[in-house]
């Protein structure tokens, strides 16, 4: 009894500590290591965008956005600072042209192409909950995804996984 | 200079009371190695810690930039009182301030008289060693006088939402409950080493009382603060650091019950000593949660891995050391024969369900952090587990705190024990039909707990009846037990009208335009801008009527903090017996016509505070009473 109470504490204090090591706000997605979903949506400039787009590229980022989204114009400023080293390519999540035309003249886009995505079934098939939401996509594999805005701090990572090889 | 000898007195007490803690460890080597006085070490390192919490304070009052913690959360612009609460409105003041608080209670009890000179000794031995380690932790992990160079001119301003007089006094109640749970953890543990004699019990009592009562005002003031400044319209969200100071303020509960029995009858003396040692470590896994960030919360402290595996390492050997100590004096449980009709076996059933639901919520606050750990899997515990399983324990719960007060010592009859209560059990049924009359539209739970609430709250007073009725002047004891059930019946009506009752409506309001909630005409009238001492403010203004009669101008404000760029939302409440009008305004929409307005009617919500406050009135009660027994 004696023996069993102390593995028990200790068992609990070893998970405690493994904890510390882990990061809650990070949620990883079911699309890690696999082929991106297929799509095939018109663009804010009107031509056709898919995921062979995407694909045969290297390492590219895709983000989820909306002018309509507090937060993306947080990450905005790391996203411009990004598309100098990567190709990022957005979707624009239930956003009209009108809307999203004078947000992206104020701020500059990073964007190789936007994609329109007005009722959202995009952001579903990506398992989007929120926005913004980046992914990271290296030969049309998914390898990274990050939710929330990213920030100054979250740069490091960005830059280390998009490093070409 | 000032923050140089507050540094300085920092370290004088890490010095002085690492001989304690060097001693503590020491004496299971060789006892009788060196006979410290630790009574003199404890009043030292307190006016030590004291000193140094004082030049803390004073860099604050005069922003002495030159401290980090000073330039991070704090600015000249500041008014002074913020000035001065934004000393324990970060990390490293706060977990000075938790020092002070811990020898404070220290040096509280050395002049505690009802204790030998030796048992006070090893009470303090151990009190100083937990003072020890918090403060090596300051000193080496979270150090307060830390200085920058070049230092700015300017600082960057506190939290707004730390603005506000509700959560400047947060904090330190609930550090003056968590941290008095180390006294009473000391006591236990010294009690252990003294083989368990029963006096330590009328020692412990009054620490029980006291920090109980200043935990529950903490978590009553927090809870308080959520409800108005936050403007999400309730006022308990199953945080993993709301339920962190739910968890010891569950166990202290059946602690302060627990010790009433022990104290009585000289039985539970080995449970008791349990749950205070729970009690502590349950208060430090608290703060591991909240301040390691292992856990994803609405409360953002600034969090720093090393600072966590500190922590950790505190909880870790200080919940150790309290087990070892309990096994190693190999004390049996002893078997007592109870039965479930009689004070303590209403009692027994109260420790049961309040542990079960300690153990509970434990699971659902720490599952998230296991579930990723063990099998990788990204989960979150919300508020709906919490809900369904706090409902089922509510009524075997209730029941017992309504028939508790009314059985007899040792052994009572239940035939007997409900002839006693017919005229109670009769009003129970007006009552329910009562709430049943006047609520039949409303969800069938919501009337049950309701009634149930106003079953305790009834039954409570009955108490008080009876002892009218014999002429006998009610005991001190028995009147703070009153009071605090009273409070627990007020809150359980204030969250079942609050959480299931709530109407809730949100939109697009145009200026001019009026809504009907409950029987409240919400007219909107238009929006002002205001200039505060440090921030702008978009102030919306509401007139209230009733009846077509004006009553009330309500005004939420969306606040924007100039140095820290953050927004804030002040809600406006217009509260009354009935239920609270509550108002948030948001952002204007595109055409600018219309705000986005939140208006919430949350029945009986200032049933909730009004319970705290009998809860820590009775417990204040009981507190008076233990010290005048002695």
């Amino acid at each position: 009894m004696k023996y069993f109470l102390f593995c028990f504490f200790f068992f609990c204090i070893y998970i405690l500590y493994e904890g510390l090591q882990k990061d809650p706000n990070l949620v990883p997605s079911n699309l890690i290591s696999k082929e991106i979903p297929e799509f095939s949506i018109e663009s804010l400039q009107g031509t056709n965008f898919t995921n062979v787009d995407l694909e045969n590229k290297g390492v590219v980022i895709l983000n989820f956005f909306a002018s309509w989204c507090p937060p993306c114009k947080i990450e905005h400023p790391q996203l411009l600072q990004l598309s100098n080293i990567v190709p990022i390519f957005g979707i624009a999540k239930k956003n009209k042209k009108k809307d999203l035309l004078p947000w992206l003249e104020e701020l500059g886009s990073p964007y190789e192409v936007i994609g329109m995505d007005p009722n959202g079934l995009q952001s579903i098939n990506w398992g989007v909950y929120g926005l913004p939401e980046t992914f990271i996509i290296q030969d049309g594999l998914v390898k990274y995804r990050h939710v929330g805005p990213i920030m100054e701090r979250d740069l490091e990572i960005f830059k280390n996984l998009t490093k070409k090889k | 200079m000032i923050s140089e000898i507050g540094f300085v007195f920092l370290t004088l007490t890490l010095v002085i009371s690492s001989f304690s803690f060097a001693q503590l460890i020491y004496s299971h080597i060789n006892s009788r190695l060196f006979v410290l006085n630790h009574l003199k070490i404890t009043n030292l390192i307190f006016f030590f810690t004291l000193s140094s919490f004082i030049s803390l304070t004073y860099s604050f009052l005069i922003s002495d930039f030159s401290l980090n913690v000073v330039a991070q959360n704090s600015n000249s612009q500041l008014p002074t009182i913020y000035k001065f609460t934004g000393v324990w409105g970060n990390h490293e003041g706060s977990i000075l301030l938790w020092l002070l608080v811990m020898t404070f209670f220290g040096f509280l009890f050395s002049k505690n008289s009802s204790a030998t000179k030796e048992f006070k000794n090893n009470v303090l031995k151990i009190q100083n060693s937990l003072c020890f380690l918090v403060v090596s932790f300051i000193i080496f992990t979270s150090n307060p006088f830390e200085k920058s160079f070049p230092y700015p001119i300017e600082g960057g301003d506190l939290n707004p939402l730390l603005q506000d007089p509700g959560l400047a006094i947060h904090p330190p109640f609930l550090y003056l409950g968590y941290v008095g749970f180390s006294i009473i953890y000391s006591i236990s543990v010294a009690a252990l080493s003294d083989g368990v004699k029963n006096y330590f019990i009328k020692i412990l009592k009054p620490w029980v009382f006291i920090s109980w009562i200043f935990l529950t005002c903490g978590i009553g003031l927090g809870s308080w603060w959520a409800y108005y400044e936050l403007g999400w319209g309730g006022f308990w969200f199953w945080d993993p650091v709301e339920n962190a100071s739910l968890l010891p303020w569950l166990t202290a509960s059946a602690l302060l019950h627990t010790i009433v029995v022990a104290d009585k009858k000289k039985i539970f003396i080995n449970w008791t000593i349990i749950l205070s040692i729970l009690t502590f470590i349950l208060s430090l896994l608290g703060t591991f949660l909240v301040r390691s960030g292992v856990l994803v919360s609405v409360h953002a402290f600034a969090n720093d891995p090393t600072r966590g595996v500190y922590i950790l390492l505190l909880l870790a050997s200080i919940s150790f050391f309290g087990i070892f100590k309990y096994i190693n004096k190999n004390i049996q449980l002893r078997r007592v024969d109870i039965t479930l009709i009689s004070r303590e076996g209403m009692i027994s059933l109260n420790n049961i369900f309040m542990l079960s639901l300690t153990f509970t919520i434990l699971v659902g606050t720490i599952y998230p952090l296991f579930a990723s750990v063990l099998f990788n899997s990204k989960i979150s515990v919300g508020a709906p587990f919490f809900n369904s399983i706090l409902m089922p324990v509510m009524f075997p719960f209730i029941a017992g705190m309504i028939i508790g007060p009314y059985t007899k010592w040792g052994k009572d009859d239940l035939i007997v024990l409900l002839n006693r209560i017919k005229i109670l059990i009769l009003c129970f049924f007006i009552i329910s039909l009562l709430v049943w009359y006047l609520n039949y539209k409303t969800p069938i739970l919501s009337i049950i707990f309701i009634a149930l609430g106003c079953w305790i709250v009834f039954s409570s007073l009955f108490e008080v009846l009876q002892f009218i009725n014999k002429k006998i002047r009610v005991p001190k004891k028995i009147f703070a037990q009153i009071t605090a059930h009273i409070g627990i019946g007020l809150l359980i009506i204030g969250a079942t009208g609050s959480s299931i009752l709530k109407q809730e409506k949100i939109q697009f309001q145009e200026v001019g335009q009026s809504l009907k909630i409950k029987n409240f005409d919400v007219e909107f009238l238009g929006v002002k801008k205001i200039e505060g001492p440090n921030y702008i403010s978009q102030m919306g203004v509401f007139s209230i009527k009733k009846q077509g009669e004006q009553i009330k101008i309500l005004r939420p404000e969306k606040r924007f903090y100039n140095a820290g760029k953050q927004v804030t939302t002040e809600a406006a409440i217009h509260s009354s017996i009935f239920g609270d009008l509550y108002i948030a305004i948001g952002d204007v929409h595109e055409d600018k016509t219309k705000w986005t307005t939140r208006i919430w009617f949350n029945p009986f919500t200032i049933w909730i505070w009004i319970g705290v406050f009998f809860l820590a009135s009775g417990g204040s009660l009981s507190f008076i009473n233990s010290l005048s027994r002695k």
